[in-house]
């Protein structure tokens, strides 16, 4: 669906951002971007949606080139970004007038969503609180039924309740012909919502790993002690030893992002060896 | 095609871009007819003669060219704001629909309510002091005379057009700034380029307009009404390069 190819990318007067960057990605996933603050998870993501022009590659979605923004592209895209804005409109009167750029809108879809994030239809969405705005924006970014949905943080602003509803809303409305990208920093939001993990660490995609994958290669767990296992990271917390360890028995733990981030991040050369060791 | 005009879809761009902007052209419009009605009537009381056409016709033009150009600074407002900006450029239309909504709107449609605002305006004015023997005179923009007026403002309205998209704020100021340095500059260099050509000290003029040198007598030459009337044509022409700038600045507008 979304193939990128060879891209570099730098602001002016800017060193690049990403150098010869390769990427691909599949409908049917949901896939979670994380990088450290400044890695170019946005730039990315606008680069995928045509915002950004790549200085050398291309980022294509179903053989187009986004960077050109066809019609054809951007009816079947659509971006949340983390600063969204919202007109001086009512989600009603804001989907009366934007609805039909979308072919596959669905309006009694985008009613729903809001009635699950609590939305009044009525009120005016630019006199509403951030996280209202946003959520008027998720439920319609919901309803386009555009094969590809990009969030950049999109938990941001969001309570708690609201945050529980657009776990549910996503995995519900992924299908085999769709792909979703979050972007995020608050990897607890969303790590039992994602299946593919893609880290951006370093102007390169380090990983790019299904979590059954990451499970299949690392084992995670709390150890009071780790000596004598294959430890790869470990951090101390309250409760002991956060470690990852080489899977050496094949049995199956839950994977731990924010640890495996940190690994990553960190310059763990070992975890990365490890998991993108074929 | 489809990826670059379709007639439904244009048509929903234009209703959506009312929608979310009409409160603001209301209050710009409210604001033009406060000037024209408390400057006309300024006018009005304080001449003792009729409002004749000539008069009427160069207020109509210095309010069309002015109010014309700041309203036009503001149309890519929207292609400035980071925010606005990303929602207006992922919105599935053509960056020729977005143009052409923009330019209908800064161009065509506020011609159109420009001068019927200035008509109502006038009819009032012309009705709210009476001078014996006075015969209620209004303007006809209709008339050819007026060519040159709008061969101007489109020459104007395409300058201030691309100072819109290529500037993220301060459209109107960074665009008159920058197109009066490029005319003081036009100017010498005017002046330099006819002292080379005649070898002899000329005065400051018009650029591409007449020739004035003092040689015993001072002498004028001045241009003929066709080379005149080539002058706004060739505004015309500057006017079309201008508007295809501001269209591919469009097209390449990142984020």
């Amino acid at each position: 669906m979304i193939e990128i190819k060879n891209l570099s990318f730098a602001y002016p007067r800017k060193p690049l951002l990403f150098k010869d960057l390769d990427l691909s990605l599949n409908k049917g996933h949901i896939y979670g971007l994380l990088g450290k603050n400044g890695a170019g998870k946005s730039t990315l993501l606008k680069n995928m949606t045509g915002l950004a022009f790549p200085k050398k590659g291309s980022c294509l979605f179903n053989g187009i080139n986004v960077a050109n923004r066809p019609v054809s592209a951007l009816e079947d895209i659509y971006f949340i970004a983390e600063e969204l804005f919202v007109p001086a409109l009512t989600p009603v009167q804001f989907v009366a007038n934007t609805a039909g750029f979308y072919p596959k809108f669905n309006q009694s879809d985008f009613y729903h969503y809001l009635k699950v994030l609590d939305v009044e239809l009525e009120a005016v969405m630019d006199k509403q609180s951030f996280g209202q705005q946003k959520k008027a924006m998720i439920a319609f970014g919901l309803a386009t039924n555009t094969s590809l949905l990009i969030m950049d943080e999109p938990t941001n602003g969001l309570d708690i309740p609201s945050k529980v509803q657009f776990r549910k809303l996503i995995a519900s409305v992924l299908t085999e012909d769709r792909c979703i990208v979050i972007s995020t920093h608050q990897v607890r939001d969303l790590d039992s919502l994602i299946d593919t993990l893609l880290v951006l660490h370093e102007c390169e995609i380090v990983v790019n790993r299904s979590l059954d994958d990451v499970a299949e290669k690392l084992t995670f767990g709390v150890y009071p002690d780790t000596e004598g296992l294959p430890v790869l990271y470990e951090e101390e917390s309250v409760r002991g030893k956060n470690a990852i360890l080489h899977n050496t028995t094949g049995k199956f733990s839950k994977p731990d992002l924010e640890l495996l981030f940190n690994a990553i991040t960190g310059g763990k050369k070992s975890v990365l060896e490890t998991l993108n060791a074929s | 095609m489809n990826n670059i005009f379709n007639i439904n879809r244009f048509g929903r761009l234009f209703i959506k871009h009312t929608a979310e902007h009409y409160k603001g052209y209301l209050m710009s419009l409210s604001v033009l007819l406060g000037v024209m009605l408390l400057g006309g009537s300024f006018i009005v009381y304080m001449i003792e003669i009729p409002m004749e056409s000539n008069l009427q016709m160069a207020i109509f033009g210095m309010i069309l060219l002015l109010a014309g150009t700041m309203f036009t600074s503001t149309i890519f407002a929207d292609f400035g704001d980071k925010n606005k900006a990303m929602a207006a450029l992922t919105l599935p239309a053509s960056h020729f629909e977005k143009f052409l909504v923009a330019w209908l709107y800064s161009f065509g449609l506020f011609i159109v309510i420009y001068t019927t605002c200035f008509y109502l305006v006038m009819l009032f004015l012309v009705s709210i002091k009476h001078f014996p023997g006075q015969h209620e005179d209004i303007l006809n923009i209709f008339h050819r005379a007026w060519l040159p007026l709008y061969l101007l403002y489109a020459f104007l309205h395409s300058v201030a057009f691309c100072g819109a998209i290529f500037f993220k704020k301060l459209h109107f100021i960074k665009t008159a700034f920058i197109f009066f340095i490029g005319l003081a500059i036009l100017i010498v260099a005017n002046k330099g380029f006819q002292q080379i050509l005649l070898g002899k000290d000329v005065l400051m003029n018009i650029p591409f307009g007449g020739v004035r040198f003092t040689d015993n007598n001072k002498v004028d030459i001045n241009l003929t009404t066709t080379q005149e009337t080539n002058i706004f044509l060739l505004l015309g022409g500057l006017a079309l390069i201008f508007w295809t700038a501001a269209y591919f600045r469009l097209k390449e507008k990142q984020v």
